[in-house]
């Protein structure tokens, strides 16, 4: 069984900036928030797709995924942490992840 | 920088070698021969010290160190050396709010390890700064770290380490042994307000977590000397260039550390919303102003 994926304001508008920013149109901003749901309810099914940074990240699994919308293709992530015992994951940061500086 | 590596499994004491009078011979490998010998790190603990440090000791099996006590000694060193009785229950502390941030950084430290010797003193704030820049890009100290006879360092922390003395927060020992000048931090237990952010109080935390109880050797051929203002310093008391660093975890993870442990704390208050929720919401948001 999966784990219930919360989120507290601050990731709330992260997503919703992610969205609202990145995405012009109705049916493009739709579609980016299906994706999302889509890859965050694939972390709710299995929390360990995140890896964990070496750091003060290392409690804090980031899972990156990429989002198609049209003919957008983003990568973004999210930092999550695990509550086994109230089968719970908190998401708790979300952005885009930028073009890799060559 | 590896900041996770040789993390120890239990609590042994660091600064002894494992087995053996072995010292450790500092800026061991290649391309550090101008620090080969500048230092031998001390590397005996006598059992007075294991005596001493009552805490450690009851929790400690004493692995061939001779750190063993009975509850009486523990008992007798308490109250012969003031713990028992002592300012830390008075009423009239302040809290540690008359010192400076730099010797409330050492206090949550030496509070952690009995009678820390100087020299991990400083490589933990060392770390803790290091990691701060990394992650949050400021240090938590003003420690200005040049590169000195046994690493890095700042004369200034003997100014903070004097401030928490003179404040009743710690007690200095100072011995001579094989000659070797031990000076030893010892924790007063009178309790303090420390005021760090919560991202400074997670990389606190990893530091203590990692690197308190790291065997010295490790701690600084595989931790300290593998930073990159210690990896490029090559002037004997030149300043290390620690803003090389700055901001180096921050942009490697893409997360700002404060803003995350804030999200986090909004969750732990019960302020959060099912992703199937908010998504629902803000479909409806985007409708309702697509439709305007």
């Amino acid at each position: 069984m999966g784990y219930e994926l919360v989120l507290p304001p601050d990731t709330q508008s992260e997503i919703a900036d992610f969205i609202l920013n990145e995405f012009v149109g109705e049916a493009e901003q739709l579609a980016a928030a299906n994706a999302i749901q889509l890859e965050l309810d694939k972390l709710s099914a299995n929390p360990k797709l995140g890896t964990s940074p070496p750091g003060p990240f290392e409690g804090r699994p980031i899972y990156r995924f990429t989002i198609n919308v049209g003919s957008k293709r983003l990568t973004a992530q999210a930092t999550y942490k695990v509550h086994t015992e109230d089968g719970l994951i908190v998401v708790i940061g979300f952005g885009r992840v930028g073009p890799v500086a060559l | 920088m590896d900041a996770t590596r040789g993390q120890p499994e239990k609590r042994q004491d660091p600064d002894l070698p494992a087995r053996g009078p072995r010292c450790g011979l500092l800026g061991r490998g290649a391309g550090r021969g101008q620090r080969l010998q500048l230092a031998r790190e001390p590397c005996q603990e006598t059992t007075q010290d294991g005596l001493q440090a009552i805490g450690a000791a009851l929790a400690l099996d004493g692995d061939n160190r001779g750190w063993r006590c009975t509850l009486a000694e523990c008992l007798t060193f308490g109250v012969c050396s003031g713990m028992l009785g002592s300012p830390r229950f008075s009423s009239e502390d302040d809290m540690g709010a008359s010192v400076s941030k730099n010797a409330r950084l050492l206090k949550y430290f030496v509070q952690q390890y009995p009678g820390i010797p100087r020299k991990r003193l400083v490589k933990l704030v060392y770390m803790a700064d290091i990691i701060s820049r990394q992650f949050l890009g400021r240090p938590i100290s003003t420690f200005a770290y040049r590169l000195d006879k046994f690493g890095p360092y700042d004369p200034a922390i003997e100014d903070a380490v004097a401030e928490l003395v003179a404040a009743g927060l710690a007690r200095e020992d100072v011995t001579w042994e094989d000659n070797i000048n031990w000076k030893r931090l010892r924790d007063s237990g009178r309790p303090i307000a420390f005021d760090f952010t919560p991202g400074e109080s997670e990389i606190l935390a990893y530091t203590a977590k990692n690197y308190l109880n790291m065997p010295m050797p490790e701690l600084l051929d595989d931790v300290v000397y593998e930073t990159s203002p210690m990896k490029e310093a090559e002037v004997f008391r030149a300043p290390l260039r620690m803003e090389l660093v700055d901001n180096e975890g921050r942009k490697a993870v893409g997360f700002d550390l404060e803003a995350v442990i804030r999200a986090e704390r909004q969750a732990e208050a019960g302020n959060h919303a099912t992703l199937g929720a908010f998504l629902d919401g803000l479909r409806t948001r985007i409708a309702s102003r697509h439709s305007k």
